[in-house]
C-alpha cells in the first residue's frame, strides 16, 4: 500500500490535544520528528514522568484484577467510555487487586484440599461400612500409603499372621501407581500393628493440611464431611469474585482502556521535537487516509498543520509497510508475514501464495475423499468462529484444489473411488503415470520460478534496470533450457536444439555481464530449484500408494471388520500426514524457492497510534 | 543378476539419501530446538531448515524411481 509521510505542526499547548486526534484516527504510525533547527526532542518534565509511573503502576494492578477475576471465573466484559478518575481508580485497583489475590488464593487452596480428599474418596463407602459394622467394638483405624500395589498381598498376609482375622484391610490404587490403604485393627492391637507398620516402611497417607493436626482416627472419619464442605467452599470463592465483577467490572473495564490509551499517548508525545513555543510531530500513514487525518487534526484548532515530508526526503527503507490485498487473497497474508515483511515499495507476494499454495497442495494431495475432509474442517473452523479467521479461507481453496486435482487422477481415498463406484481418471492415474507425474511436478517448477523471475524483472524496471534485465533474461534462460529438454525428448521439433542451445550460449554471458560473476552461480541454483519441485511428485505418490495400502488392510485380515478398523486407522493416518508434510513442503516451495527469485525482505511493520482494546499487542 | 541389482540399486539411492538427511536433521533439529529455545520468533526459519534437507530424500526416491522405471 502506498504511504505518505506527514509532519504535524502546532502550538506547545495543543500538542497532547493534538495526539489525541491522531489516536483517534488510528492511522498514523509515529516516529521520531527529524532534527529541525531551534526544536528539540521533547523530554517529559517531572509532573509526566510522575504520572507515567502512577498510571503504570494502576494499570497494572487493574490487568492484575482483571486477569485474576477471569481466573475465578468472573470475567470482566470490555467497556467503552470514560474512564473513572485515575487517582480513584488507583485507589480501587489496588484494594481490589489485594481482595482478588486472597479470593484466589484461597480459591487454589480449597481445590487442592479437594483434589487431594478425591483421592480418598473411593474407600468412603468402606469406612463407613467398616465403622458401621463395627460400631460396638474399639477400634483403631490407619490410612496408609504403598508405594506399590505388588506390596499389598505381602502386607496382609502379615496382618493375618499378627491379628488372625480381627482386622480389615480395604486398597485403593491410585493414578500415580500407588496404594491407598483403609486399615481397621482393634484399639487394643493398634499401637503393635503401629510398630511394625513402621519397621516395615509402611507409611502413613498423606492427609490435608485442615486434618493433619486431628488425631488420625478421628481425621479419618472428618474426610467426607471435609469434601462436602469444599465442595460448598469453593464455589463460595467464586460467588464472591462474581461480586466484585458486578460492582466494579464496568469501572474496571473503562479504567484498562483509558490508562492504556493515555500512556500510549503519553509515548506518542516523546516522539515530539518541540520548541518553546511550537511542537513538530513526524509519521507515516497510508496515503489515501492522509486527507481525511487532515480534516481531523484541523479540528483541534486552526494552528495545527499537516505537511507532507516530500518524497525525496525519505526512503524506502525507513517506511512500515501495510499488507493490502483483496478479499479473496488476504487469508493467505497469514502465510506471507511467516517471513519478514517485503521491503516497502517492492512486491507483495501474497496474491501468488493465494494462487500456487493451494494448488501445489492440490496437485500433492489431489484426492476427493481427503478434499472433502479437508472442507469438512474448513467449514468446522467456519462455523466454530474462532481466530484465526483466514484459516478456514485457506482450507477451503485448499479442499477445492484438492477436490479438483482427485478428479483429475480420479482419485477417493486412493483407489476405493475406482473399486467402489468405477471411478475414473479425468487426466492420468498418478499410480502409472509416475514419470508423467514427475514431469508435471517439474513443468509447475519451471513455471513457477519463470512466474518469480518475470515479477522480479517487473518490479526492479524502475529502480534497477540492469538487474531487472538480468532476471528477464534469466527467465528466458529457463525457457530455452526447457525447450532444449523437449527437443531432446523429441517433444518438439527437433531443428530447434541448435538454435535454443547458441541462444543459451549467447545470453549467458549477457546474464554474466549484467549481474555478475555470480549470475553463473544464481542460474545453476536455479535450475537445482527446478529439480526441487520433484518433492511434489514424491510427496504426492508417497500419499497415493499410502492410500492404496490403507485400502488393502480390510482383506489383509481374518475379520472383515478388524481389516476395516486398520483401514480406517491408516486412513487417518495418512490424512494426519497429508495435513502436515505436503504444507511444509508447499511452504518450504514458496519461500525458498520462489521467493529467491523476487522477494525483497526488509519491510518494518506498520503500528499506527491507535485506541487500546484487549488482544491489541501494543 | 541384474534383476537382483536392480532393486537393490533403487534401495540404496533412497536408503542412503534417507540416511543422509535423517543425520543432517538429526543436527539441524538439535541446533533449531536450542534456537528457539532463546528466540521462538524464529520459527519460520526453523521450520523451513529442518525441510531443507528432505530435498535430497525427495531426490533419492526420484533416482529409485528412475532405475525401477527404466529396468521396466
Amino acid at each position: 500500500m502506498e504511504m505518505a509521510r506527514i509532519r504535524v505542526l502546532g502550538p506547545r499547548a495543543l500538542l497532547g490535544a493534538t495526539v489525541r486526534a491522531l489516536q483517534d484516527r488510528g492511522v498514523v504510525h509515529l516516529v521520531d520528528a527529524a532534527p529541525i533547527d531551534g526544536l528539540r526532542r521533547r523530554d517529559l518534565d517531572l509532573t509526566a514522568r510522575r504520572r507515567r509511573r502512577n498510571l503504570g503502576r494502576a494499570l497494572a494492578d487493574v490487568d492484575r484484577v482483571v486477569s485474576g477475576l477471569d481466573q475465578l471465573g468472573a470475567p470482566v466484559a470490555d467497556r467503552t467510555g470514560p474512564p473513572p478518575p485515575e487517582a480513584v481508580m488507583a485507589r480501587l485497583a489496588g484494594r481490589l487487586a489485594a481482595e482478588v489475590e486472597r479470593l484466589r488464593a484461597r480459591e487454589r487452596a480449597l481445590a487442592e484440599e479437594r483434589d487431594a480428599l478425591r483421592i480418598y474418596a473411593p474407600l468412603f463407602g468402606a469406612l463407613d461400612e467398616l465403622v458401621r459394622g463395627s460400631a460396638t467394638r474399639q477400634l483403631s483405624i490407619f490410612l496408609l500409603r504403598l508405594r506399590s500395589g505388588a506390596a499389598l498381598e505381602p502386607l496382609r498376609g502379615a496382618l493375618g499372621r499378627t491379628l488372625g482375622d480381627a482386622f480389615e484391610l480395604r486398597s485403593l490404587e491410585l493414578a500415580s501407581g500407588e496404594a491407598a490403604l483403609l486399615l481397621v485393627v482393634p484399639a487394643a492391637r493398634a499401637q503393635d500393628i503401629e510398630d511394625q507398620l513402621a519397621e516395615a516402611g509402611v507409611e502413613h497417607a498423606p492427609l490435608p493440611p485442615a486434618l493433619a493436626t486431628a488425631p488420625l482416627a478421628e481425621a479419618v472419619l472428618r474426610l467426607r464431611p471435609r469434601l462436602d464442605e469444599l465442595e460448598r467452599e469453593i464455589p463460595a470463592a467464586r460467588d464472591a469474585a462474581a461480586a466484585l465483577t458486578r460492582t466494579h467490572g464496568d469501572d474496571l473495564a473503562r479504567a484498562r482502556r483509558g490508562f492504556h490509551d493515555t500512556l500510549l499517548a503519553l509515548e506518542a508525545c516523546e516522539h515530539a521535537a518541540e520548541s518553546a513555543r511550537v511542537f513538530v510531530l513526524e509519521g507515516w500513514l497510508p496515503a489515501r487516509d492522509r486527507a481525511e487525518l487532515a480534516r481531523a487534526v484541523a479540528a483541534v484548532g486552526p494552528e495545527i498543520a499537516v505537511e507532507d515530508v516530500a518524497r525525496d526526503q525519505w526512503h524506502a527503507e525507513d517506511a512500515p509497510v501495510v499488507l493490502a490485498n483483496p478479499a479473496v487473497f488476504a487469508p493467505f497474508e497469514v502465510l506471507t508475514s511467516l517471513l519478514p515483511l517485503p521491503k516497502y515499495g517492492t512486491v507483495d507476494p501474497t496474491p501468488f501464495v493465494a494462487v500456487m499454495f493451494p494448488m501445489l497442495f492440490g496437485v500433492v494431495v489431489g484426492d476427493v475423499g481427503y478434499g472433502a475432509a479437508i472442507a469438512a474442517i474448513a467449514v468446522a473452523l467456519r462455523l466454530a468462529g474462532r481466530p484465526p479467521y483466514g484459516l478456514a479461507k485457506i482450507a477451503s481453496a485448499v479442499a477445492l484444489y484438492t477436490i479438483v486435482f482427485g478428479l483429475l487422477y480420479g482419485e477417493l481415498f486412493g483407489d476405493l473411488g475406482t473399486m467402489w463406484f468405477g471411478m475414473r481418471p479425468l487426466w492420468f492415474d498418478r499410480r502409472d503415470a509416475v514419470l508423467g507425474f514427475l514431469v508435471l511436478a517439474l513443468a509447475l517448477g519451471l513455471v513457477h520460478l519463470i512466474l518469480g523471475l518475470v515479477i522480479a524483472a517487473a518490479s526492479r524496471w524502475r529502480r534497477h534496470r540492469r538487474e531487472a534485465l538480468g532476471r528477464g533474461l534469466t527467465a528466458v534462460m529457463l525457457v530455452l533450457v526447457a525447450l532444449a529438454l523437449l527437443a531432446l525428448w523429441k517433444r518438439v521439433p527437433e531443428g530447434i536444439l541448435t538454435p535454443t542451445v547458441v541462444a543459451l550460449l549467447v545470453a549467458l554471458p549477457i546474464v554474466i555481464v549484467l549481474e555478475g560473476a555470480t549470475a553463473l552461480l544464481d542460474f545453476m541454483t536455479i535450475l537445482g530449484h527446478v529439480m526441487s519441485y520433484a518433492r511434489v511428485m514424491a510427496l504426492g505418490t508417497a500419499s497415493v500408494m499410502l492410500a492404496i495400502v490403507a485400502n488393502r488392510m480390510h482383506g489383509a485380515f481374518g475379520s472383515a471388520a478388524i481389516g476395516i478398523a486398520f483401514a480406517l486407522v491408516f486412513h487417518l493416518v495418512n490424512f494426519a500426514i497429508t495435513l502436515f508434510s505436503p504444507t511444509i513442503h508447499v511452504m518450504r516451495l514458496h519461500y525458498v524457492e520462489f521467493f529467491g527469485t523476487f522477494f525483497e525482505p526488509g519491510g518494518g511493520p506498520y503500528r499506527p497510534l491507535r485506541h487500546w482494546s484487549p488482544g491489541a499487542t501494543g | 543378476m541384474e534383476a537382483l541389482w536392480i532393486p537393490i540399486a533403487a534401495a540404496v539411492a533412497i536408503a542412503a539419501t534417507a540416511l543422509a538427511t535423517g543425520w543432517a536433521q538429526s543436527k539441524i533439529g538439535a541446533s533449531v530446538a536450542a534456537t528457539l529455545a532463546e528466540k521462538p520468533e524464529l520459527r519460520t526459519t526453523a521450520v523451513l531448515m529442518i525441510a531443507i534437507p528432505e530435498t535430497m530424500v525427495v531426490l533419492g526416491f526420484v533416482v529409485a524411481v528412475l532405475i525401477l522405471l527404466r529396468a521396466g
